[in-house]
């Protein structure tokens, strides 16, 4: 890992358990161990590295969403989103600090402010439901999910799939518990109910 | 029940001779972590491939929300109990080994491990590779080793002796000694099952086929059992903690096995507010100082 990986790596985890305001560069560098000039070599200010943290994390979910798509085969669009929303839920915990980093309120202050913020986590949420997107219209054409689903089907799956990562992120109830349940609901809001009614294989 | 051995270590100190001649000697059913896993894959159906990776410390590819790594470990653990349970002198090699409580003490724990240099020379003869590269491929998979018995056991030194019976030097004795040493200290009367060792290996087998049901209903708990008394324990905090007690007390009422169980949690009601996100952060070895 080079010097800018661990500044990028540990910068995650400090703003996202700390917060923007709360996460000092004097707190990153004691955090790493390197001096602070180290840190301001590679990243001009706090959110130039902020930004450069979102635009990491970005990178992270498109090489994770494409290694996906190249890797698994789906029956038709319905049994495509179900796999795809156990996968969010997968990358939300296996990224569980830039989860957070959404989760907090200092994007969206910072984002007021600053276009490239704001860009920034338009394209990260712009991945994340053209993931859902794209299965759903895959769906619409093969009849597996309802062809009267609006355009926006795939917001509000994903408002749902993002409200109960957060419900796992700030420790509100066991999410394992509800996560089958979870999916079964998904299914049965966009299924075709002209379609036989096929559950999902694990 | 019989008495059993379970031998770990580190790669090339000889564990597979000292098997061999364990196998030659005694009347001794092998039992490898590719055994248990394909037992495992056989009867729950889990896929294999998922299952060869819980002993790795990449644990990337796992369901956190589902606690999925966690939930085969358990299935591990039940073939493992059952294993132990049947009337057989097993000898269990591997990552597996660790998974059996101290409290079985007719199992006797094992491990071989040796100098640094002597392993390295022994993987350089095997695979004609150059030091840098045997230096390299010992410490990766010592790594291995030191990141599963972290999981378990809370301490850094695999080879740690508070883990073990006995820690034999395969750099200073030979196989065929310490095959010896193992089949001697199994005769002695410390290794015998006795009543309290029988009933630990009841106890595993118990909590193995709770914390299994558990984790599979997507809780994320640890689950004891001692003399069929059954302790749950909550991994993790959360806000809505009673109503999360209450369903977990709902399934434990369903399950006829268990006598008498408890919902514990590390987290008492009073600091129940404050959820574990917010604890000092911490970076992992490979990005620390």
């Amino acid at each position: 890992m080079t010097n800018k990986e661990r500044i990028l790596y540990a910068a995650t985890r400090l703003l996202a358990q700390k917060g923007y305001k709360e996460a000092s560069m004097a707190d990153l560098a004691g955090f790493i161990g390197v001096a602070q000039g180290t840190i301001f070599y590679h990243f001009n200010n706090k959110e130039t590295l902020f930004l450069s943290v979102l635009k990491h994390f970005q990178k992270k979910i498109e090489k994770a969403f494409l290694d996906y798509e190249n890797t698994n085969k789906f029956s038709d669009g319905l049994d495509s989103l179900l796999q795809k929303i156990r996968f969010l839920f997968h990358i939300a915990g296996t990224m569980g600090d830039e989860f957070l980093l959404l989760h907090r309120h200092d994007a969206y202050e910072i984002a007021e402010e600053s276009r490239e913020c704001r860009r920034s986590l338009e394209r990260i949420y712009s991945s994340l439901v053209s993931f859902l997107e794209q299965a759903i219209k895959i769906g619409q054409a093969d009849g597996s999910i309802d062809p009267m689903q609006s355009r926006n089907t795939a917001l509000t799956i994903f408002t749902l799939v993002d409200g109960f990562i957060r419900f796992n992120t700030y420790g509100i109830y066991e999410t394992g518990v509800l996560y089958e349940d979870f999916i079964d609901s998904a299914r049965r809001i966009v299924r075709n109910p002209e379609q036989p009614c096929i559950k999902d294989v694990k | 029940m019989k008495s059993s051995a379970g031998i770990f270590g580190g790669a090339y100190c000889n564990i597979g001779e000292v098997v061999a001649i364990l196998l030659r000697k005694g009347d001794f059913r092998l039992l490898t972590d590719m055994d248990i896993i394909e037992t495992v894959a056989h009867e729950h159906h889990s896929p294999i491939n998922r299952l060869e990776k819980v002993f790795s410390s990449d644990r990337s590819e796992f369901n956190r929300f589902i606690h999925e790594r966690r939930f085969y470990i358990a299935q591990i653990k039940q073939v493992l109990a059952r294993h132990l349970s049947e009337n057989e002198s097993l000898l269990i090699k591997g990552f597996g080994s660790q998974l059996i409580p101290r409290k079985v003490t007719h199992n006797l724990k094992v491990c071989l491990i040796a100098e640094p240099k002597h392993r390295v020379a022994k993987l350089q003869r095997s695979k004609n590779l150059s030091e840098d590269e045997a230096i390299g491929w010992i410490q990766r998979s010592d790594e291995e080793c030191v990141e599963w018995i972290r999981s378990l056991h809370q301490t850094n030194d695999p080879w740690d002796p508070a883990l073990y019976d006995i820690v034999a030097q395969a750099d200073q004795l030979p196989s065929a000694k310490v095959a010896d040493l193992i089949i001697e200290n199994l005769t002695r009367s410390a290794a015998q099952p006795t009543e309290s060792s029988v009933s630990a290996v009841n106890d595993f087998l118990l909590a193995a086929k709770i914390e299994m049901l558990m984790l599979g209903s997507g809780h994320d708990v640890q689950v004891t059992a001692e003399s069929g008394a059954v302790e749950i324990i909550l991994n993790r905090r959360v806000l809505m903690r009673d109503r999360l007690i209450a369903e977990i007390e709902d399934r434990l009422e369903k399950m006829p096995a268990i006598k008498s169980y408890r919902v514990v949690s590390e987290f008492s009601s009073s600091d129940s507010g404050r959820t574990s996100w917010i604890s000092e952060p911490s970076l992992p070895d490979h990005v620390g100082r």
